[in-house]
């Protein structure tokens, strides 16, 4: 399980995965946006050549794939799974990919930049992502030479990544400052920061079940861990206003909130079609009564994993076969029914 | 208050613009704004449209309205042209921050609100940047050593910068 948050992690009500990305650009060529298809496979080629010499002496197991062999579902479904970007997959030259057996490091090659180096941990776990991530850099950088200025850092395709090219982001559960309409004050604060909000799958993409990334937005100027020092503080003031809002909740309207919880839990576990929307919504409802510790489960259960399962290219990977919508939403259901654990009896 | 152009409608669009350092103001209804200015406000507000306005700010303050046409270089290295830039707001090879450097440098100022990298310095490129910079201070100090006609220490300077040329 990738998504597996260590037992001790103390803030897992809320924080659910860390991320780092770094974009990187090799010196020898054009930038994606102006690659024509020999050069864009030159690339792959020289990237793949590090890791093929490499793979078996570094502790990681790295897989190769060559993207043109991988069906459009599987794009998807990774996708997902945050393993590749939506913009990967849209990308109109030759692409490919190196990703680690369990999933929690990848490369993406000729996405915006010719590498996207990209690690992520379950929980709060920034300082671990950025180490691999950098393990990583370090380790292309001895066989490649990357598009770099004494000035100006890392280039990149667009200037909004130019410097430290570094992306760090946490994906955080926050119902409580969502229904409250605390949300929309932490955003507009956190931009005095130099960081942004973004729905679950990165830019221009919409919010599901109160899940949201929170990332920083300026590149140059501030050192890697200035960065992730930074989006540490507003974190943990992040998680603290989410938990004293819930606390606030579960002291006025308790009855509201159990009844919410429970009822979401009957419908998951009952249901017989469910749209992903609407699953989404109910799953966060679950998360959140585990977390007021209104609902205990028999065995323990991840549902920040569920929830990346039962997307939809996901649901058809493990039917194995293609469903149109309506017969996604009964697979769906039936998933969720299985995957579900019992309640612990009071 | 109507809009200043047709004298028709409510005048939504609140236009300031600074050429040449001279500021001026007018005020227009949606459908003159998108005539006359070419300001559409259905069109969403998009990152790559909000970047571009960056990037058109910039050329205004550097060039004045309407100029940079034929200012503007083409990139020698991988053909990105200015225009082709300002619409996706995306550059072509490492040498289109050399070729647009002076447009450039004002847009990363407004987005990072910095101009200098502070962070990660990679071991290869970082490692010639260093010897490059060792090999300058011992040529200062070679030109000094045969201005004092000190030849020995002249000769073991000329030595040590043969050693890190080769190195490099």
């Amino acid at each position: 399980m990738i998504w597996q948050t260590s037992a001790n992690d103390p803030d897992s009500d809320v924080v659910l995965s860390s991320r780092i990305r770094l974009a990187r650009n090799l010196k020898k060529y054009s930038f994606p946006s102006k690659l024509d298809t020999l050069e864009a496979n030159n690339v792959i080629q020289a990237v793949n050549d590090v890791f093929s010499k490499t793979s078996s002496t570094s502790d990681r197991v790295f897989d190769i794939k060559n993207m043109d062999t991988v069906t459009p579902v599987d794009k998807i479904a990774m996708m997902e799974r945050h393993v590749i970007s939506p913009n990967f997959i849209r990308s109109s030259i030759p692409t490919g990919l190196i990703v680690s057996k369990d999933e929690t490091l990848s490369i993406m090659i000729n996405e915006e930049d010719h590498l996207r180096i990209q690690s992520i941990a379950g929980g709060r776990n920034l300082q671990l992502s950025f180490d691999n991530a950098n393990k990583i850099d370090d380790l292309i950088e001895e066989k490649l030479e990357y598009a770099y200025n004494e000035k100006l850092g890392y280039l990149t395709t667009c200037l909004t990544n130019v410097g430290t090219g570094m992306r760090a982001s946490y994906m955080v559960h926050v119902p409580a400052l969502e229904t409250t309409g605390q949300l929309q004050f932490i955003l507009e604060a956190i931009g005095k920061f130099g960081l942004t909000v973004r729905g679950i799958y990165g830019e221009g993409t919409k919010a599901q079940g109160s899940l949201f990334q929170i990332s920083n937005q300026i590149t140059l100027g501030h050192s890697e861990k200035e960065i992730i020092d930074n989006l540490n503080s507003v974190t943990t003031q992040i998680v603290d206003q989410e938990r004293l809002m819930r606390t606030k909740l579960l002291k006025e309207k308790k009855i509201t909130i159990e009844d919410a919880v429970y009822r979401s839990y009957g419908v998951l576990s009952h249901a017989r079609t469910l749209t992903s929307d609407e699953a989404m919504t109910l799953l966060s409802d679950i998360k959140l009564g585990c977390a007021l510790g209104i609902l205990e489960f028999e065995e323990k259960f991840h549902i920040y994993e569920l929830m990346m399962l039962i997307q939809p290219a996901n649901l058809q990977k493990a039917a194995g076969k293609e469903l149109d919508g309506t017969s996604r939403d009964i697979e769906r259901a039936a998933y969720i029914r299985q995957s579900l654990p019992k309640l612990k009896s009071l | 208050m109507l809009c200043e152009h047709c004298h028709k409608n409510i005048a939504t669009v609140f236009l300031k613009k600074t050429v040449n350092g001279k500021t001026t103001e007018i005020r227009l209804c949606e459908k003159c704004a998108k005539e006359l200015e070419g300001i559409n406000m259905d069109s969403d507000l998009s990152f790559q449209n909000l970047l571009s306005g960056f990037i058109n700010a910039s050329e205004n303050n550097l060039y004045g309205m309407n100029q940079f046409h034929h200012v503007i270089p083409t990139c020698s290295h991988c053909g990105m042209n200015y225009t082709e830039f300002r619409k996706t707001g995306k550059l072509g090879c490492a040498h289109c921050y050399d070729t647009f450097s002076k447009t450039l440098m004002p847009v990363i100022k407004r987005i990072h609100g910095n101009t200098i990298h502070s962070g990660k310095i990679p071991n290869r490129t970082g490692g010639k940047l260093r010897i490059n910079k060792r090999i300058q201070e011992l040529q200062e100090q070679l030109h000094m050593a045969i201005a004092k006609e000190e030849y020995e220490r002249a000769a073991q300077l000329r030595d040590e910068i043969r050693t890190l040329k080769k190195e490099d």
